[in-house]
């Protein structure tokens, strides 16, 4: 009955993943939509590196099976990102869905990943041989496409914990809930440069579905 | 073998939300969760949540407001209240909308089903 693997600990899951075929499975929202025939899962949840939010000096570190519900409930959790994932899916995905299946899944209507980019977010991976910290704009390379090599799992995203107090945010979806995005933006402000990301067309007929371009330009020094 | 015939998929899309189930005290659609990430874990289906005290008041009160149509959708539904109201006993109607959110009713009667949730948060006063 159990279609999978369940690790008990980051070491463990590393290990599976290199002597099985097993696919990560955090929150499921994504995988079980895919329903892939035999498949078998590397279940997560139980990892506590990938369970927790912590903070250093300069980043907020979002381990990777963290759902949107736990994220939105912390008060360590940029409100930039909070609001981007407040408007995701409908209370039963965000009770479930994960920062790493968002942007683990290579979907071009991730609605974190946008925030990730505007952000300058960092993503942990973790495998047998150690560490690797990428920028997201080296790690998201397109849909689909993924710096993730062979035995790597995402461990967290890497968010700053300063300068995204002033930003903009505006999606666009065909209705309140369970709205998969259509375009969406977010621009953040500092007081001496505007970095604005995001600009996504994701229908076909809208244009065509891209991932998300970043456009810094220092506008001029402002002293308040 | 229990009678589970309640827990719905959702045409294996998440949408519908009438696949619903609390897991870990928390809401989930049943259709977006695989068997093997549940073990060990209490599941509560709307099997076993008609037995509670709880059910009886919100039953009542989708009964007595007319909430239900089709019936699709209320096994969601009522879960989903389930999971608000044990969060928040008192929502307002903006609370209970969201609460709601990613049910959908064809028959669209959310106003009654809205309803429906404020009477039982009323009634069940202490209850949740």
């Amino acid at each position: 009955m159990v279609n999978g693997y369940a690790a008990e600990s980051l070491q463990q899951a590393l290990d599976i993943l290199v002597n099985t075929d097993a696919v990560p499975y955090a929150g499921g929202t994504d995988l079980m939509v895919e329903n892939r025939p035999d498949v078998k899962y590397l279940f997560l949840k139980k990892i506590p590196e990938l369970r927790a939010i912590t903070v250093d000096e300069q980043y907020v570190h979002i381990g990777a099976a963290v759902t949107f519900t736990e994220a939105i409930a912390n008060p360590d959790v940029p409100k930039l990102m909070k609001e981007a994932i407040t408007l995701i899916g409908s209370p039963a995905i965000r009770n479930a869905g994960t920062f790493g299946g968002n942007i683990g899944n290579g979907s071009d209507k991730a609605d974190s990943v946008l925030i990730e980019f505007a952000a300058d977010a960092k993503i942990c991976l973790v495998s047998q041989a150690g560490e690797r910290l990428v920028d997201v704009a080296h790690f998201y390379l397109g849909r689909k496409k993924l710096d993730l090599h062979p035995g790597e799992l995402i461990k967290e995203i890497l968010l700053p914990r300063y300068g995204l107090e002033q930003y903009t945010y505006q999606k666009v979806g065909g209705r309140k809930a369970l709205a998969i995005t259509f375009v969406s933006f977010a621009g953040v402000f500092q007081y001496f440069k505007c970095a604005m990301a995001g600009l996504r067309i994701l229908r076909p007929h809208l244009g065509q579905p891209g991932t998300p371009s970043r456009d810094i330009r220092i506008l001029k020094r402002c002293f308040l | 073998m229990p009678d589970i015939s309640f827990v719905l998929n959702g045409k294996e899309t998440s949408y519908a939300g009438s696949a619903t189930e609390r897991l870990l005290d928390v809401l989930h659609n049943s259709c977006c969760v695989a068997i093997g990430a549940v073990v060990g874990s209490c599941v509560v289906t709307l099997e076993g949540y008609r037995e509670t005290e709880r059910y009886a008041v919100m039953d009542k009160a989708f009964a007595d407001v007319s909430a239900v149509q089709c019936g699709f959708c209320t096994p969601g539904m009522i879960l989903a209240a389930e999971a608000l109201l044990s969060k928040n006993p008192h929502p307002d109607e903006t609370e209970i909308r969201e609460g709601l959110s990613g049910n959908l009713c064809r028959c669209t009667g959310y106003n009654a089903i809205i309803r429906a949730v404020q009477k039982a948060a009323e009634e069940g006063n202490g209850l949740w």
